[in-house]
């Protein structure tokens, strides 16, 4: 690969990002950080929790998302009464035409490009789990056999930080699958003037398909091509480590709040996120702030904390800015 | 670039993507020297790594190089007010000045590239960690063309950076200008120092010290040789360390005359003292050295009275040997006459019977005048009451064996109070201090460990009879 292949690649990449960014913006108003950091976890291979209060654009963006990149869509509503069948399907009886009877897999929601698990804490540790293998192998297992999924797959699960009565939070091993935990916030008042008018008119905002699935895989590619040095991922390897207690580079307040710290996952989602960052800025090397800006949706979920901390309600966005303003980030 | 780009967003995503691939093949260079790229960059990192090393050292040096002229200054009028060697404060310029100089060299030089280097040059240049990135991959085996790119876009972006304003060494020429006229006046201190030279005053005080002291008859033809060298060396230049150590051992010998000890000491004392707030090596013992000729001036009644018992009882002693005091009445009359002849009070030793003689009169003078004295003629000191006895009784009247009688006088006085029994004390542990032997502590009873001792030798069969019977009583 040349150098002007490398620069057309980068342009490419920079166009198409801010194409389906400014796409999804025409529907989803005042969020241009969530929308670039969905489209970074869906370009990274990753999924997204989005947690906020309800109406304030959550599946709205999963939609809009789905529309843009012409990708199939499916949304699941996370019930107590969910079973993990109704996510990843079931083999029913079927009768063949000459008589006698087979099992048919019938697929579930979970097969389609986009899913969105809405309210995914309302459902059991049970079902919650079914979404394990579909996020991390891309693929479920039915009975003796394995079903891939089509790529790209992205699952974005929602949660009410508000009601949490009667719900069943994620387990640690399923938070860990989640690329991105980004929070929804409500919007400001010119951004509430702009959904009002968007919202309230006679003729919806239709959105337009920029992309498709391959040229999703192809950015993907790119991505994963862009070069990063090994001081840069020091940093990015430093900052995970820095969230264990027992480490080293632990700032007071991991080692006072925190029972676990984030695992190698969270290295790989800072480094990934780091490229399409630099990727976004149009440049070929990732630089120890794109690592700083993929820290707090990569860190925040991923920062399990004692007893203590749930006592105390230390907000883990507070340890994560702590560990980026104590660790050098000039060491070699 | 930007107008193919916007025209590219109108057109269907496949077609502009082909677009813009086929733009840059058209007009960006295809062939990379990654080689000359790397050592390229590597050269203004280093470039840039002297620069901030170099305005790093002249900011230091521009802020502590007027404290350094200041402190030179401060040292110079020091050293002469001190009196120390005029070179002591150029050398130290001079120390300072090619430690400045190799300092400055040390940051001139140019030094293989680091990551800090390329992180501090990145940093200052706002360059985005572009060229820090860059400069670590150009260390690094090229793996394909993302590398060469990045490589070779932080090299273009790292030329089109004016270094020189970014790492301006500070402009500081009026501290430079004050450093330098401290240095010079700190230098025109030292080179102007007087030498310091005796005070008049002290060759005529040595000089007489030194005819007073030569004239003693008591003294050793040892001690007397010591006396005029060290008052030699006293009248040409000022009391060296090792002269003065001399000088107080010399004192010590001259234990008995409080009077020239005492006027010895203040000698050394103002010969140490010239210079004002020069430093005084022997201060210390210049009061205790003192003191018996303190005492001598102004004695407590109770040691009169220890002085006039002791010559009761040495009166009883003479008066029961009357031959030995009809004997010593001659020696004193012989000395007399003795000491009236010309030559005899210079030569000092004289005669071994003009010794003798002298001994005796002076011991049979002590012995008189204190009996005067018990008697109540006078309540004053001991030397005080030999003069009363002389006005009066027609006591010895010559000087010399006046001098002699006082000072063994005095020196009864002293051995009575304890006095000598303390310089006899320091001079023993002196002499401990300086003897090569040495004495260890023996080991604690309860430290032996009978198991560790070995078991006597057997005794021999032909013996063993007589230890049995050894010890047996025998009637």
């Amino acid at each position: 690969m040349t150098p002007s292949t490398v620069a057309g690649q980068i342009d490419l990449f920079r166009e198409r990002f801010t194409r389906i960014t400014q796409e999804v913006g025409r529907r989803v108003v005042g969020n241009e950080d969530l929308v670039a950091a969905t489209v970074t976890s869906l370009l990274a291979g990753g999924h997204v929790l989005l947690e906020g209060i309800p109406g304030v654009g959550k599946t709205s963006l999963v939609h809009t998302l789905a529309d843009v990149l012409h990708l199939t869509f499916s949304r699941i509503q996370f019930t107590p009464d969910l079973m993990p069948a109704d996510i990843v399907g079931t083999n029913i009886v079927q009768e063949h035409a000459h008589g006698g009877t087979f099992f048919e897999f019938q697929p579930g929601p979970i097969f389609a490009n986009v899913v969105l698990a809405d309210e995914i804490n309302r459902a059991t540790p049970k079902t919650q789990s079914a979404l394990l293998e579909a996020m991390q192998d891309v693929s479920v297992s039915v009975g003796k056999t394995t079903y891939r999924l089509e790529q790209p797959f992205l699952v974005l699960a929602t949660q009410n930080p508000l009601e949490m009565e009667g719900t069943y939070p994620l387990p640690e091993a399923q938070l860990d699958r989640f690329f991105f935990k980004l929070k929804v916030t409500y919007p400001t008042e010119a951004a509430m003037h702009q959904i009002l008018e968007r919202t309230t008119q006679t003729d919806p905002i239709e959105v337009k398909r920029v992309a498709d699935a391959t040229e999703l895989l192809e950015m993907r590619h790119v991505a994963r091509a862009v070069p990063i040095a090994q001081p840069v991922q020091s940093y990015a390897i430093r900052l995970t480590l820095a969230t264990h207690p027992h480490s080293p580079y632990a700032s007071p307040l991991i080692r006072r709040y925190v029972r676990y710290g984030a695992s190698p996952r969270a290295a790989q989602a800072l480094v990934l996120a780091g490229k399409i960052s630099a990727l976004r800025r149009g440049q070929a090397f990732v630089s120890v702030e794109d690592v700083r800006a993929a820290a707090l949706p990569a860190l925040r979920h991923r920062v399990l904390l004692n007893f203590e901390g749930e006592a105390e309600q230390v907000d883990p966005d507070a340890l994560v800015n702590e560990l980026l303003s104590s660790i050098p980030t000039d060491a070699p | 670039m930007a107008r193919v780009s916007a025209a590219s967003q109108r057109l269907d995503p496949r077609i502009s993507g082909f677009a813009i691939s086929l733009r840059h093949i058209l007009f960006l260079p295809t062939v990379s020297n990654s080689q000359f790229s790397d050592r390229s960059l590597r050269d203004v990192v280093a470039d840039a790594g002297r620069r901030r090393r170099w305005r790093d050292a002249a900011r230091l040096g521009s802020r502590w190089a007027p404290l350094a002229g200041s402190f030179f200054v401060g040292a110079a009028l020091l050293a002469r007010a001190a009196g120390w060697p005029r070179l002591i404060v150029p050398a130290a310029i001079c120390v300072g000045v090619i430690a400045a100089v190799l300092l400055a060299g040390q940051a001139w030089r140019l030094m293989p590239p680091t990551d800090a280097m390329a992180a501090a040059a990145d940093r200052d240049a706002a360059l985005g960690g572009e060229l820090r990135s860059a400069h670590w991959f150009s260390s690094q085996p090229r793996s394909d063309g993302w590398v060469a790119y990045h490589v070779d876009q932080a090299l273009a972006a790292a030329r089109q950076i004016d270094w020189q304003s970014i790492y301006r060494p500070p402009r500081a020429g009026r501290r430079w200008v004050a450093t330098a006229v401290l240095m010079a006046l700190s230098l025109a201190v030292s080179v102007t120092q007087p030498v310091r030279t005796a005070p008049q005053g002290l060759q005529a005080a040595v000089a007489q010290l030194r005819a007073r002291a030569l004239a003693d008859p008591t003294l050793s033809a040892e001690a007397r040789e010591q006396l005029s060298a060290l008052f030699a060396s006293l009248e040409q230049a000022p009391l060296s360390e090792a002269q003065l150590a001399r000088a107080n051992s010399l004192v010590d010998t001259l234990a008995h005359d409080p009077s020239l000890q005492k006027q010895l000491q203040d000698l050394l004392q103002t010969a140490s003292q010239p210079p004002a707030d020069a430093k005084q090596p022997k201060a210390a013992q210049a009061p205790r050295r003192t003191e018996p000729a303190a005492r001598d001036r102004s004695d407590p009644p109770e040691s009169s009275e220890a002085a006039e018992k002791w010559a009761r009882e040495e009166v009883a002693a003479r008066e029961a040997g009357d031959g030995a005091q009809e004997k010593s009445e001659a020696a004193a009359e012989e000395s007399r006459h003795m000491v009236m002849m010309p030559g005899s009070a210079q030569s000092g030793t004289g005669s071994p019977q003009a010794m003798q003689a002298r001994e005796a009169a002076s011991s049979t003078s002590v012995s008189q005048l204190m009996v005067g004295d018990q008697l109540g003629e006078s309540d004053s000191p001991a030397g005080v009451s030999i003069a009363g006895r002389s006005r009066s009784g027609g006591a010895p009247s010559d000087p010399i064996e006046l001098g002699v009688l006082n000072r063994e006088v005095i020196a009864a006085h002293d051995d009575i109070k304890g006095a000598d029994v303390k310089n006899v004390e320091h001079r023993r542990r002196a002499e401990q201090a300086a003897s090569e032997l040495v004495s260890s502590r023996a080991a604690a009873l309860d430290t032996f460990d009978r198991a560790r001792a070995e078991p006597p030798p057997p005794v021999p069969a032909g013996r063993r009879l007589l230890l049995e019977g050894y010890f047996k009583r025998t009637e």
